[in-house]
Formats: structure tokens, sequence, C-alpha cells
């Protein structure tokens, strides 16, 4: 595979791209966090100690030291000279403690990476292979799963005798397992997406696929794993060495402890063991919190949006509180007055976004009004506004009313009791908004019973009404969400909406994902709703003539701004705004339809 | 549609069988359910076949089977007169640079670890073209033909294009190869509106000028209207109405293709359409309706013969499988 880096002239050429430059790296991203930081610096410490052990430690380890008086330096504490204290044979605890690192590193690392290359290769190959040789290989891990550490370390010592490559393959042979299990998971994820579909699609042979494709995506998890891996070898062994498993006469941290054990001065050298196990700490502080950190970055790499991130600085409602509040409520079910939300960015690189600049909109009671835009316009922001649901990073300008209440003015409590009952969401995506463990008939029930004071039978009989005016047989309430095709749960979500008898309904995007024939069932169940209960309804959707067909007025947006909003008929037959007339271009049945068939016009059902 | 003996894709009676079962009741006969039943299709080279249905019809299943990704139990699929439907996957590899694929979602297409040079160059790599000027060259035209700058975008990563521009690195791909066919699942339905047009007379474009052979399948029929040469409307794994676009969305023979069309929402106000006639969903492919799969659903069915034979394709060029297909004057067939 060539490599060729990106040429900065030709990268400067092209100013209409809006996009940053390329993602900061994995490195770059674990590392704004302070912890990875100080990790990585202690870490790096411990590193350059172990290499330079001999240059830096102030004795020779195994020297047995005398005090001035010729007398033997034996079990002195910590003082001047002898910073860590002594042993009873007068050896220097932090000339051993430097010493030792080298043995507790290394052992630690090799192994490590032993662990880590088996499980990784294991993972790959069960993962990508499947079948027999995945069953081979995951019953192998179980078995190796199955293998206690200590009873098999102390079987393995007794045969072959205490050396160091006995304690290197224990830990190897044993701590492959966890790796193994992780990657041919994300092995297995990765084999379905689509660019490996695409790969196996342009010739690739399975070698390439796995070693070009999968593995480059699936590998900087084993990366994360090592790391970890290294934390749990060299904790492995200290504890064989502890135990006295390590080769005679050799040194390391856990070694130091045996022999302040075996001793038996344990009780009055406190600073024998102490400063080991102190250094045991440090080092699997530092490891841990590279190795957590590089996890949390790598996790991050699928989600670029910033819409979805956490931190807050202000929260929504108590920005708005502080609005001068002019003006009482308007005369109308739904009021948005110069709305505009601005997403705080999360880290220092980041700008905020703004993403809805300002917006104003009424609704009367029973209106239908539909929103409409493509990605990115803002409109699902709007009703996230309107209905208190935006992440708590967003702030919040303008008014909001609905039913004369002011909705950023009120309390949890107020704004709970409104929801569903006068305020009622569907969610954009029906598949993931019902709880998969739950039959739908409960869902609903539950849901009324948490409003309305009624008994499980009279709410039973509403939700079995409700999914009837949907067009799902009551008896199908029964069944659980994944029983139900992707229109019948939208419709589920719909009856839910409607069983309170809210003032507004409120559909984002609720027919995305669905087929022509059920997207006209399903908009033909909100106009029901619409007519039956007078319910005001905001259609979120980025199909102007699936709205404009259904609405008595839209809101036509781009890039958080409203391009042109009005009466439908009037925005259809003498569109304003360009945008607004490249969207009906796009729509079927406009006149202007490029390259369309000459005689294409489709005739009435 | 005449028979030729120039086709790109000759497809003969080709069904797809799955089997429900797992383990030793994978033997059992009774788990197995067609996908899709005896399908016939010719597509010449440098024209467009729509395949339009609802989910659940089979119109992914049929472009699997044709790039050999889905297996075919019968039938036989010949691509530029060679014959593909019983190839392993080993063989498959060779006819690889031959039948090339769009996918639907552009944002999980692209390798997001290779540029989009890497990418569009892979194909050619894994049919063992290593010359590097040669691979130069070959990418530098294919972006091009997608109207995509070489200069600007070769070394671009995927997190940095829009999802219009993943969808130009992904045909890019597909053309770099210099294929007969070319396979769109869905290729704008996850694009946005002011986009799609762009990628369909993208599309149009590497059809017409590089005379490849284009399977296009979609659910949006103003998607297919506006691009395609023929049209094939499938229901239940059969195909029910073929026949040039014009004809088949301008004249619907067969109630299904009516149902789909005036299910489609229009901006056009002088057409107030009437709600689709059509109530519940399409049945599974394991519960197939005896005759007719779409009696249960279709407002014209009110005899024993739709419920007990199947009718076949009829007719020469605008061909239906109906036993009342719809009038061409009339309003009301009966």
């Amino acid at each position: 595979m060539t490599k060729r880096r990106i040429n900065p002239t030709a990268h400067a050429e092209h100013p209409s791209s809006n996009r940053a430059g390329r993602p900061p790296g994995l490195l770059r991203r674990a590392l704004r966090e302070n912890n990875v930081r100080i990790g990585l610096i202690i870490f790096s410490l411990i590193v350059v100690v172990a290499v330079f052990a001999p240059l830096i430690a102030p004795y020779d380890p195994q020297e047995r030291l005398r005090t001035v008086d010729g007398e033997l330096a034996r079990l002195l504490p910590p003082q001047r000279g002898y910073w860590m204290g002594t042993t009873n044979f007068g050896r220097d605890i932090l000339s051993q403690l430097i010493v030792g690192t080298r043995r507790t590193i290394s052992v630690g690392a090799i192994a490590a990476f032993m662990a880590v290359f088996i499980g990784a290769n294991v993972g790959l190959i069960a993962g990508f292979r499947g079948g027999r040789i995945d069953n081979l290989l995951m019953r192998t891990t179980d078995a190796a799963y199955a293998l206690p550490f200590l009873p098999f370390a102390i079987v393995l010592v007794g045969i072959v005798g205490r050396t160091d490559l006995i304690l290197v393959a224990v830990i190897g042979l044993l701590f492959w397992r966890t790796t193994a299990r992780v990657i041919r998971s994300q092995v297995l994820t990765t084999k379905e997406r689509t660019f490996v579909k695409a790969a196996i699609a342009g010739g690739a042979s399975p070698r390439r696929v796995l070693y070009t494709h999968i593995a480059p995506n699936v590998l900087p998890l084993a990366l994360v794993y090592g790391m970890l891996l290294i934390a749990e070898a060299v904790m492995a062994e200290a504890s064989l060495s502890f135990l006295g498993f390590a080769p005679p006469e050799s040194l390391s941290w856990g070694t130091i402890m045996f022999d302040a054990f075996t001793s038996q001065r344990m009780r009055q050298a406190w600073w024998w063991p102490m400063f080991p196990g102190l250094a045991l700490m440090v080092f699997m502080y530092s490891v841990y919190s590279v190795g957590r950190g590089f996890q949390r970055a790598l996790r991050q790499t699928g989600s670029p949006d910033i819409g979805v991130s956490i931190r807050r600085p202000r929260r929504a409602s108590e920005r708005s509180a502080s609005l001068p509040t002019d003006g009482g409520p308007p005369d109308c079910l739904v009021a948005v007055e110069n709305l505009g939300v601005t997403y705080q960015p999360r880290t220092l690189e980041e700008k905020p976004i703004q993403a809805v600049k300002d917006v104003s909109f009424r609704l009367a009671a029973g209106e239908m009004i539909g929103i409409v835009g493509e990605s990115g316009s803002g409109k699902t922001t709007v009703v996230s506004a309107l209905l208190r649901l935006l992440p708590p990073n967003a702030e919040v300008g303008g008014r909001l009313w609905f039913e004369g209440r002011d909705l950023y003015g009120i309390g949890e409590r107020e704004l709970r009791s409104l929801r569903w009952e006068h305020l009622a969401f569907v969610p954009q995506s029906a598949m993931n908004s019902l709880d998969p463990v739950q039959r739908v008939e409960n869902q609903i029930i539950e849901a009324i019973r948490v409003h309305r004071d009624v008994t499980r039978r009279e709410a039973k009989d509403m939700c079995a009404n409700a999914l009837q005016q949907v067009g799902i047989n009551p008896a199908r309430g029964k069944h659980y969400p994944h029983q139900y095709s992707g229109g019948m749960r939208q419709r589920a979500l719909i009856a839910m909406a409607k069983v309170l008898e809210p003032t507004l309904l409120v559909a984002d995007e609720p027919t995305t994902g669905l087929d022509v024939v059920v997207q006209d069932q399903i908009m033909a169940d909100l106009e029901r709703v619409r007519e039956e209960l007078g319910t005001a309804i905001i259609i979120v959707s980025h199909d102007l003539a699936l709205v404009a067909e259904t609405c008595s007025s839209l809101v036509v947006m781009k890039d958080g701004d409203v391009v042109e909003a009005g009466p439908t008929d009037r925005i259809v037959s003498d569109p304003q705004d360009p945008y607004t007339r490249m969207l009906l271009d796009g729509a079927h049945g406009s006149s202007a339809r490029p390259g369309g068939a000459p005689n294409g016009s489709v005739p009435s059902g | 549609m005449a028979s030729s003996s120039t086709s790109a894709i000759d497809i003969r009676d080709v069904t797809v069988v799955y089997s429900s079962a797992r383990g030793l009741s994978t033997l059992l006969k009774k788990h197995q359910v067609q996908i899709i039943q005896d399908i016939n299709l010719t597509i010449r080279p440098g024209t467009i076949l729509g395949i339009a249905g609802e989910s659940g019809s089979g119109k992914t299943t049929l472009a699997r089977a044709l790039c050999g990704l889905a297996p075919v139990s019968n039938g036989s699929i010949t691509i530029h007169g060679r014959q593909v439907a019983d190839l392993d996957q080993t063989e498959w590899r060779a006819v690889r640079s031959d039948v090339q694929l769009i996918f639907q979602d552009p944002y999980d297409s692209l390798n997001p670890r290779f540029t989009v040079f890497d990418s569009v160059a892979e194909p050619l790599r894994s049919q063992g073209i290593k010359d590097k000027p040669e691979v130069e060259r070959r990418v530098r035209t294919a972006l091009a033909d997608a109207e995509l700058n070489p200069d600007t975008f070769s070394y671009r990563m995927p997190s940095q294009l829009s999802g219009g521009e993943r969808q130009r690195v992904a045909i890019a791909r597909a053309l770099v190869l210099d294929p007969n066919v070319i396979i769109a699942d869905e290729p704008v339905s996850m694009l946005d509106v002011s986009t799609r047009g762009e990628i369909l007379s993208l599309i149009r474009k590497a059809a017409r000028d590089r005379r490849v052979a284009v399977v296009l399948v979609s659910h949006d029929l103003s998607v297919l209207e506006r691009v395609c040469d023929e049209i094939a409307v499938m229901y239940l794994g059969r195909i029910v109405e073929q026949g040039p676009v014009a004809n088949v969305f301008g004249r619907p023979r067969h109630p299904y293709t009516k149902a789909l069309i005036s299910a489609v929402p229009s901006v056009d106000p002088t057409r107030k359409r009437t709600r689709t006639t059509l109530r519940g969903e399409p049945p599974q492919p394991s519960e197939r309706p005896a005759g007719c799969a779409f009696h249960p659903r279709c407002p014209d069915c009110d005899d024993t013969r739709c419920r007990t034979e199947i009718p076949q394709l009829e007719g020469r060029k605008h061909m239906y499988a109906c036993w009342h297909p719809l009038d061409l004057g009339r309003e009301n067939p009966r």
C-alpha cells in the first residue's frame, strides 16, 4: 500500500471545504485528558528508570552496606543516604527497587506482548473464518478461562523449575483469552460493515480483506488491551515472585516483598515491603489511566458530531430564565419567537455550533404544520427545543410558548404533567423507541396509568382502542416490538402518542426508512388523529412533497435559518426562495424533472 | 424487450432459496423459503434497469444474486457471455472486475483508514494491478468521471467528506475496473434531496458514456422514474410488471404498480390524489398466499382464479402478471 501525505497546497486550494482538517489521531485525542498525560509521564519515567537502572541506583543492590562505625547497616529506617531504608542484610532498598524495576517491567511487557499477540491472532482468525475454526478457537479460549492462574503456575513451576521463561509463559499463555474474545467480537461487527463488503465485491482475496481492511480497524483495540495487560502481567509477576516462584537471586518488586515476608521482620521494618508495594500501585495507576484513556478515545471515533456531547457549560433553562419577560403569552397553541440554539463546545479545539439561528412560527389548535429541511438544517433541533429535550450543552435563546405557558419558565414537575397529556412526541427511530423486553400493550398501558387515574382494565380498553384506530389488531398488543414490522412499530408509537388525546403531537421524520405504501398509511393515520381529536401536529421531514400534501403551512429551513414560511399552497405554487425551488424541483410531481421520462406524469389513483 | 445477443446481463428463471432453519433441521425442505422466484430479465449495455418494490419484495436479494453475494439455487445468470450463477466464491473473484457495486450507506462503505485514493485504488490492487503509474492514471480518471477533482480529493479521509462526496468516491471505485455491470442498491436513499439529483445524473452519465448496464434498486419511485430506461416491479419475490419507464409509470397495468404510484406524495397542486387503497403490509415470503401473491391486498381480486393460479408475465414490451390487468383507457378496470 502506498502511503502519501497530503499535499499542503492541494489542500489549501479547496476553500469550500468547511470541515476541519483530518480528525486528530488516537494518541492526540487520548492526550486531551490530564490523567492520561500524568499516567504517560509516570509510565515513561518508570521505563527510563528500568533502562538506566544500574546508573541511577546509588548502591549495588546486593552489596551489604556498613555504617560509618563498621557495623552492618541492618534494618535501618528511611533516612539520609538510605532513602527507603535497608534490609536485614544491610542492602539498600531504593537500589533494589530501581534495579528490580528492570525485571518487573520486562517480564510484564514480554508476557503482555505474547498474550496480545496470541489473543489478537486467535480473535482475528476466529472472527473472520467463522464456522468450525471459530468454534475450535473459541472452545480453546474457554479452556484457557477454565485454568486457574495460581494452581496452574504452581504446577508448571513445580515441573519445570523456577525460571524467567516459565513466568513469562504462564502469564502469556493464560492472559490472551480476554483479548481473543474482544477482538473476535470486533471482527464480527467489522466484517458486516459495508466497506468490507465493498472490498469483497472489488475482488479482494480473503487474506487481503482480513489484513488490509478488517485488522487495521480492529487492532487499535488490541493496543489498549495490551496496555491493560501489561498492568495485569506486572501484577501477576509480582504475585508469583512474592510467592517465591521467581528464579533464585533474581530481583524484582515482587522478590523484595518476598524477602521481606520470609525475613519475618515485616512488622518492625514497615519500609521494607511498603516501598515496592507503593511502586506497584503507582505503576498500575499509570498504566490503567493511559489504557482507559485510549479506550475512551477509541470510543469517540465513531461520533464526530457535537450534538451528542455531554459536558455542559450552562443549563438551557437557566439561560432563558434571564431573558426579559416582556409581552404576555400569544393567543395560539404554539408560538416560537426568535428561537436560537447554540451547542457549546466540549473541548477547547471545537467551536460553538449555532444549530438554530432565528426561528419564529405559530401554530393554531388543530393545525398541521410541516418543518422541512435537509440534514443539518436545524429542524430536529427546533422540535427538540420545543419538547425541552435538548442536550445539556445547548443554549436556548428566544421564547417558546405552549398553551399560554412559557415552556422554559415552568419547572420540571409542570413540564412532566404537560408531556404526553398535552404535548406528545413520536420520535424518529421507531426501532429504538419501544422497550424491547416489554409487550407493546403493557408499554402503552403503563404510560396511560402514569398520567390518568384509571384502572388497568380501563387503560387496557383505551390501549386496544388506540391500536385499533391505527390499524393494528388489538390482539397483537400482546406481542413484543421485535415481532412488529417497521411500519407497525411506527403506528404503535402513534397510538401511544395519541391515546391521551394531546393538544399537540410532534412527529420527527415519522416515515423515514419506511416504504411508500406504509408511508402513505402512516400519514393517513396522522391526518385521522388531527381530524378526530383536533390535535395540532408538527411534522419534521426532509421530504417536501410528503408534508406539502398533508400540512396547511410549511416552514422551510436551511443551515439553522428559516428560508421560507407560510401557507403550503402559496409556497408550492409560488416559492420565493431559490432553495425552496430547488427542493420543489427535487420533489415528485413537479414539472421540472431533469431527465425524466417523457410521459412520466403519474395518474391519480 | 427484444432478445439481444449484446446483452450485458441475461437472467433466466433465477430463484434464490434461503433456509430459515439452523443446525440439522437445515436438511428439511420445509424450512426453505423462496426469496425470489423465476426472475427473467435482460439488460443491454448503456441502459439502466430499475427494480421497484417494498421491503421484503426481494429486490435486494436479486441485486445480491447478480453479484454473487446471494446463492442462486436455480436458473442462470449470464454476464457478458459468461455463466456466473453456479460459480463459488473463489471463482467469482475472477468475475468481480466485471460486476461492481454501489452501496446504500455512504457513511459505512468507505474504509475509515483509507484515503480517497486508496479506496478507489483498492479494486485495482485486489485484481493484482500493482503498476504505480497505471493505478494512478486509472484512479484519477475514475475520480474525474465521478466529478471529483483528483488533486483536491485524492488524499482526504472519508471523515472529511460529505455524504454526496462519499457516494461519488463509491461511484469512482465502482468505475475504476471498467465493469460491464454496476449494481446500485438504494444509492441515494441516505442522501439529501439536493445531492440526490447529482448522484443520479452521474450514474446515468456513467451508464451512457461507458456503456455500462446498471441495475438500480430503489423503493423510491421518483428516483427510478428519473434515471431508468426500464422498470421491473417486484412483489414477494416475483416480477409483477415490467417495461419501459413511460409505460409502467404512465399506464400501469398491475394494481400493485398503481398502488405504489398512488402512494408517492406529490407537490403537483393540480393533482389531488386519493390515498392508496392498500391495507396492511406484504406478507412474509414464508407465508406466501396461494395463487397471485398480491390477492389478499388487491382491490380488484374477486374470483377464484386470483386465489389459486399464479399469473405469469404477459405482453411483449410492457409485461404484467395479473388476471385482471387495468385497462389502458378506462379509470375502472371492471
